[in-house]
Order: C-alpha cells, then sequence, then structure tokens
C-alpha cells in the first residue's frame, strides 16, 4: 500500500440496525482526511452503501463476540475491513469451470463469483445480458454481497481457521 | 409506516413514511406492503421522498412484494426516490425490475 494518511479502527456493537452516527463518522473520516478534489459524490456514495452493507453484515451473518471495521484511508485508495469471530462465509461449491469461480449467485440479472487466490476468495460479478424478468421464480432477495461487489474495485473475503478471523476486505481505488 | 394518500379505480397512492428504511424496519414494511395489495387488489404506486437511507435489507423486502404483487397481476410503482437511492438500484439493476417515476403525476399519466 502507498503512503498511508489515516488508520481507524471502529467496533461495531449489537444493534438493531446500521447506527447512522458510526456511517457519519466514518464517512467524515473519509472527506476530512481526502483533499477535496478526491472527495466526490461518487467515492461518498459507494463508500457509504459499502459501509452499510458491511455493518450489515455484520450484524445479521456473523454471529461473532467482537467484529471491528478499520478504515485506511491513502493517496490511492480507500479501503474498508471487517474482521470478526463469527461464522465462517458459507461459498456454495458450485464451481465454473470457464469462469475459474464458485458461484456464489446466479439470476437473470447477475452471476456473482467468488475466486480463490492464495486463500483469499476475490468477488466479482457478471451482468448478464438482456435479462427476460421471470421475477417471481428467478430474482433474488439479497443484495449485500452484490452490492459491495459492484460498489468496490476489490472485495475479498479471508477466513483464518487457526484464529478463527473472518476478514473481508473492500477497496476503492482513487 | 406506509400512510395511503388516496384510491383510484385501477391504483393506491401510498406514502413511505420512514427516514431509515434497514433491517429493523424491513419485515414490518413488507407486511404491511403485501397486506394493502391483498385488500385493495390495485396497482401501488409508492412515495419514497421521506426516506433518506436504504439498506439491502429493506430492498430485498421490496423485490419480495414485488413478487407478490406479480402473482396477484398487480404492480408496485416506485416515485420520489433521492438520487442515492436512485443510484444504488442502477447499480444493482433494480431500476429495470421496478417502474422507477420522479413523482405521482408521472407515474399515474
Amino acid at each position: 500500500m502507498d503512503y498511508v494518511i489515516v488508520e481507524k479502527s471502529f467496533p461495531l456493537e449489537k444493534a438493531s440496525c446500521v447506527p447512522s452516527a458510526l456511517l457519519e463518522e466514518m464517512l467524515s473520516a473519509i472527506q476530512d482526511n481526502l483533499p477535496a478534489n478526491k472527495v466526490t459524490p461518487e467515492l461518498i456514495f459507494r463508500s457509504k452503501y459499502i459501509l452499510t452493507e458491511l455493518i450489515t453484515n455484520a450484524l445479521k451473518h456473523a454471529n461473532s463476540n467482537e467484529a471491528f471495521l478499520h478504515l485506511q484511508i491513502s493517496e490511492q485508495l480507500v479501503r474498508f475491513i471487517k474482521t470478526d469471530d463469527g461464522n465462517k462465509l458459507s461459498i456454495p461449491a458450485k464451481y465454473d469451470e470457464y469462469k475459474a469461480g464458485y458461484i456464489v449467485t446466479n439470476d437473470i440479472m447477475h452471476t456473482l463469483y467468488a475466486v480463490d487466490k492464495e486463500d483469499r476468495m476475490f468477488f466479482y460479478c457478471h451482468e448478464n445480458n438482456e435479462p427476460i424478468l421471470d421475477i417471481v421464480n428467478d430474482f433474488p432477495e439479497h443484495f449485500g454481497l452484490l452490492i459491495i461487489t459492484k460498489a468496490s474495485d476489490e472485495f475479498y473475503y479471508e477466513h483464518q481457521p487457526s484464529i478463527n478471523l473472518n476478514t473481508f476486505s473492500v477497496t476503492i481505488n482513487l | 409506516m406506509i400512510d395511503i394518500l388516496n384510491q383510484q379505480s385501477e391504483h393506491i397512492l401510498a406514502d413511505l413514511n420512514l427516514r431509515d428504511a434497514n433491517m429493523s424496519n424491513s419485515d414490518e414494511f413488507k407486511t404491511e406492503l403485501i397486506n394493502i395489495l391483498d385488500i385493495y387488489k390495485k396497482k401501488v404506486v409508492l412515495s419514497m421522498h421521506n426516506v433518506n437511507y436504504i439498506d439491502s435489507t429493506f430492498l430485498g423486502a421490496l423485490v419480495s412484494a414485488l413478487k407478490h404483487a406479480i402473482t396477484l397481476k398487480l404492480d408496485i410503482v416506485l416515485v420520489g426516490l433521492n438520487k442515492d437511492i436512485r443510484d444504488l438500484l442502477m447499480l444493482i439493476r433494480l431500476d429495470k425490475v421496478f417502474k422507477i417515476y420522479d413523482n405521482y403525476n408521472d407515474a399515474t399519466k
């Protein structure tokens, strides 16, 4: 990583929804520590929804005792890292030989893949062309991973069983 | 949570009275919206102009209600979305699933 401007960690407490004060604090940290010309509405939009979904994931799924959100800001990127000691993320076993990745979700709009590189699962998404809507039978109701994947430039998940640590790392290039 | 403002022959105008649409209120929202579809059996034009922020759980509830509407041969139309929410729907291509208009007048022309 290039020269780090800021590194901050925020504990994630149990809550019924994403605490707006925490979200505002993290967005303010980005706005306050980057040059004005880098703080675009698009950066704030992407950051807001990545943070929302990372925190929502922590609140809904992880079943953890401890969870943290770490923010790294450098001249080249903004990175959000969520860590927790909860359940390992379950990646479906269906493997696509052609795309060389696991199919996490597949519907009329998108196929979301997880590609294993050096024990890290990198998410990426393929937009399916000209979808024929059959919404009742073939449309998802879970969008968290998709939002993070599409709002970021790099998104990976890593599980370290020896210390029971889940890491979700999400990067936006500046 | 959902205020019915007006009932026309083919549709209902409704207002979502929430600022933060998130996992804490998504189940209640889904139940209310499905009840409105079941009771009135009309297309629902739902204004979200009060909503400042939405999360994936709430979007899931919205899609689930739309599926229910389609099984009844009805529809849910969204109006009054702020720019962030509209951009989020476009990001994950939900703008291809929901009919989206700026306001009630455009939605009911």
